[in-house]
């Protein structure tokens, strides 16, 4: 039988609708590409009945959209070469028949209980197997054209394609939706505080990901022989408590693992039984298990073992997804034991630190209680060797000579020096152990008080004192900085050569945040090679014949200023006079 | 004729203190008499006429107490804090007359109630000026509380 020549117009309107729908499909534009496949088909080729089955891998073909089915015509057909749909997929190849009763290669009583009289299939053009066929019938004796078979081959074609471009698109998105799981793990892992935590988040995630029957985390133990459960997902079973041992020697693959290499069991249908692992997962009726290594630098530092009921549910896609998960969750835990470590180090020296300040604050308190008892106790044998030498001296002169008298005297004088440097020693040590609160303090109103406490000396030695305002606020402490300006005041009135009227200027100069106080004097001066002694406690310069004192007051000085957050210095010259300084926090309301 | 002046009670437990400070007196003239007793306890019995100071004739209220602070027994700062929960007595002036002149030490004394503090100066000289100042003050410018 020669085909009719298709008539010209005809064949325009296929290729019309075959361009049309392959440019939309291509587009992307098609929602339900098969059903406006079969309906574009129907209307083209006129006829009342077209289906698209696609072949599932069991053999079978299903409905995936039709024209003219009815309801109960949509029962799922079997791939056999008998059955015109199903010849035509195991053909590979189109086939058109025209009067379905009477065509031998055929037994074709579902198509006839249809009511079919003729059709043509063709199947969708696959790579390795066809994904499924197209086809069209007709209740009436209709002889289809090679052009009309031709539409019908293209049409399968661009079914072909689209269904490639989704199942690629299909691949494309799990692909980025395992790079965004691993991104969102990272991103938990960062926030995660412990190595319990961070099992637990990876856990979750697979369990999600991989909808296996049971996910656990095995780290390998500190002596290199046993793998401890850190963390497990699934129903409670035998064998997967927190912290159960297995010995790695009983795992089948360590080997492998220890290469960093993933294993697969496949069937577990004979679990190995020297293997905990197998008889544990076993037990539970899991069928199909992966162990798949944490390494971090060569090492491999435990695993992560899942397994599934259904062997179907396991894919070598899960074993991929795994070895993402594990590469960040190996080097966090790893992350998490090193900072475990750190924070128990930390807390070691913490623990260190609180020892040494209970010691410290032990051995203050008995500073303070000893500084109490020389305070009290040693001065009290001063106070009855001075007393009564003055009562000697006073109510028994008439009885004394003039080298007892002078005896006596001396023993006063001596008693009452001791009692200064008594006094001078506890104050220096005070300054070093009393909290003080510093805070805004005016210049002004402590050179008048220090100038005020000194006013016996300043008459005693005719001095001229001259005090430039302004001076300004600095932060400090009232009553430090009295003692200290005190100090720095008797000091310049104390050093002037015999015979020489002591003539002190006293001043402030702003040096940008700080003020510098300035005391000088016209004094013996100090040589640059003492300069550097005479704020140590008990350095003296002179005797005690030519200048009384303690060797103290400079050391007070220092130390107060010290404390005040300041510093202290001096420029002088042999026979030229001092300028000693202190330097302060300017207080702001100056700045 | 002399009239009645009422005692100083001198809480010290250092003779050659006391000595020290009697002879003050004498020197600066006082007219009150000195009573004085060595320990916290004591000075809690005598301020309370108890035991040995029962008859208040001879162991008369005092017009002011000088304190010591480091005392066997009752500390001084122990028979401050008696002395200010005593109805009869809590306003009777206290001058504590101590050593140590410990910001701790006097703080504390203020807090218990001392009227005064002052630091024993190691000079007789300063010493004389002290009871001088003291007699001044406390004995004849300050007012006196009633005591019953």
């Amino acid at each position: 039988m020669t085909p009719e020549p298709a008539p010209t117009a005809a064949v325009a309107r296929y290729l019309a609708a075959l361009a049309q729908f392959a440019l939309r499909a291509a587009g992307g534009e098609v929602d339900r590409i098969g059903d406006e496949a079969v309906a574009l088909i129907a209307t083209t080729l006129g006829v009342p009945f077209c289906a698209l089955w696609e072949a599932s891998r069991e053999g079978a073909l299903e409905l995936r959209a039709s024209v003219g089915w009815r309801a109960d015509q949509r029962d799922f057909w079997p791939v056999r070469p008998h059955l015109l749909p199903g010849a035509a997929l195991l053909a590979r190849e189109p086939v058109i028949v025209t009067d379905l009763s009477r065509d031998p290669r055929h037994l074709a009583a579902p198509l006839q209980a249809c009511g079919f009289v003729s059709g043509a299939c063709t199947p969708l053009p696959g790579n390795d197997r066809s994904p499924g066929v197209l086809a069209v019938f007709t209740t009436y004796w209709r002889r289809f054209q090679a052009s009309e078979l031709q539409f019908l081959q293209g049409m399968a074609c661009v079914l072909a394609q689209s269904a490639e471009r989704r199942r690629l698109l299909d691949v494309l998105r799990r692909y980025v939706h395992r790079v965004g799981a691993v991104q969102t793990l990272g991103r938990e892992i960062l926030a995660a505080d412990s190595a319990e935590a961070l099992a637990r988040l990876a856990l979750a995630r697979l369990h999600r990901l991989t909808r296996c029957h049971r996910a656990s985390i095995w780290l390998v133990d500190a002596t290199d022989r046993d793998a401890v459960l850190l963390a497990t997902q699934g129903p409670a079973a035998a064998g997967f408590a927190a912290g159960t041992r297995r010995p790695l020697a009983a795992l089948r693959h360590f080997g492998d693992l220890r290469l960093d290499q993933p294993c697969i069991v496949h069937d577990l249908a004979a679990p190995d039984p020297a293997c905990p692992a197998e008889a544990a997962l076993s037990a539970e009726g899991v069928h199909v298990y992966t162990q798949v290594p944490l390494h971090v630098r060569e090492q491999i530092i435990g695993f992560i073992e899942v397994g599934w009921h259904d062997p179907e549910a396991f894919t070598t896609e899960h074993v991929d997804q795994i070895r993402e998960i594990a590469l960040p969750l190996a080097l966090a835990l790893q992350q998490a034991r090193l900072h475990a470590q750190v924070e128990r180090h930390a807390a070691e020296l913490e623990a260190r630190v609180a020892e040494r300040t209970a010691q410290l604050r032990a051995s203050n308190a008995e500073l303070e209680s000893f500084s109490y008892s020389v305070s009290h106790d040693l001065r009290a044998p001063l106070r009855a060797m001075q007393g009564f030498a003055n009562a000697l001296l006073e109510d028994y002169a008439d009885r004394l000579d003039a080298a007892g008298q002078d005896y006596a005297r001396r023993i006063a004088t001596a008693a009452g020096r001791m009692d200064t440097l008594i006094q001078e020693l506890l104050a220096y040590s005070r300054l070093g152990r009393t909290r003080i609160t510093l805070g805004p303090v005016s210049l002004a109103a402590v050179v008048e008080t220090a100038v005020a406490q000194c006013e016996a000396e300043l008459d005693r030695t005719q001095a001229h004192l001259e005090v430039v305002a302004p001076l300004p606020e600095v932060i400090g402490h009232r009553s430090t900085l009295v003692q200290v300006v005190l100090n720095l005041l008797t000091n310049a009135l104390k050093f002037v050569a015999p015979g020489v009227m002591p003539r002190v200027r006293v001043w402030a100069e702003p040096r940008g945040e700080r003020v510098r106080l300035w005391v000088e004097d016209n004094g013996i001066g100090i040589a640059p090679e003492h300069q550097g002694q005479i704020f140590r406690v008990f350095e003296r310069l002179h005797g005690i014949e030519s200048y009384p004192g303690t060797g103290i007051g400079l050391a007070i000085v220092r130390r107060g200023v010290e404390r005040m957050g300041g510093r202290t210095g001096v420029l002088s010259a042999l026979g030229a006079g001092s300028r000693f300084w202190v330097e302060l926090p300017r207080a702001e309301s100056q700045a | 004729m002399t009239v009645w002046q009422p005692p100083i009670l001198l809480v010290e437990d250092d003779p050659n203190d006391v000595l020290l400070i009697r002879r003050a007196f004498t020197k600066a003239r006082l007219a009150n008499p000195v009573q004085s007793v060595e320990d916290g306890d004591q000075a809690v019995s005598y301020l309370a006429g108890a035991g040995p100071y029962a008859d208040r004739q001879s162991y008369p209220l005092p017009v002011v107490v000088l304190l010591d602070l480091k005392l066997p027994r009752r500390s001084g700062l122990d028979v401050l804090a008696w002395l200010r929960q005593q109805e009869g007595l809590r306003r009777l002036p206290v001058v504590v007359l101590t050593s140590s002149r410990e910001s701790a030490d006097v703080n504390r004394a203020y807090d218990l109630g001392a009227n005064s503090y002052l630091v024993k100066p190691v000079t007789f000289d300063a010493l004389l000026e002290l009871v001088q100042t003291l007699q001044l003050y406390w004995l004849m410018l300050n007012e006196k509380p009633e005591l019953h």
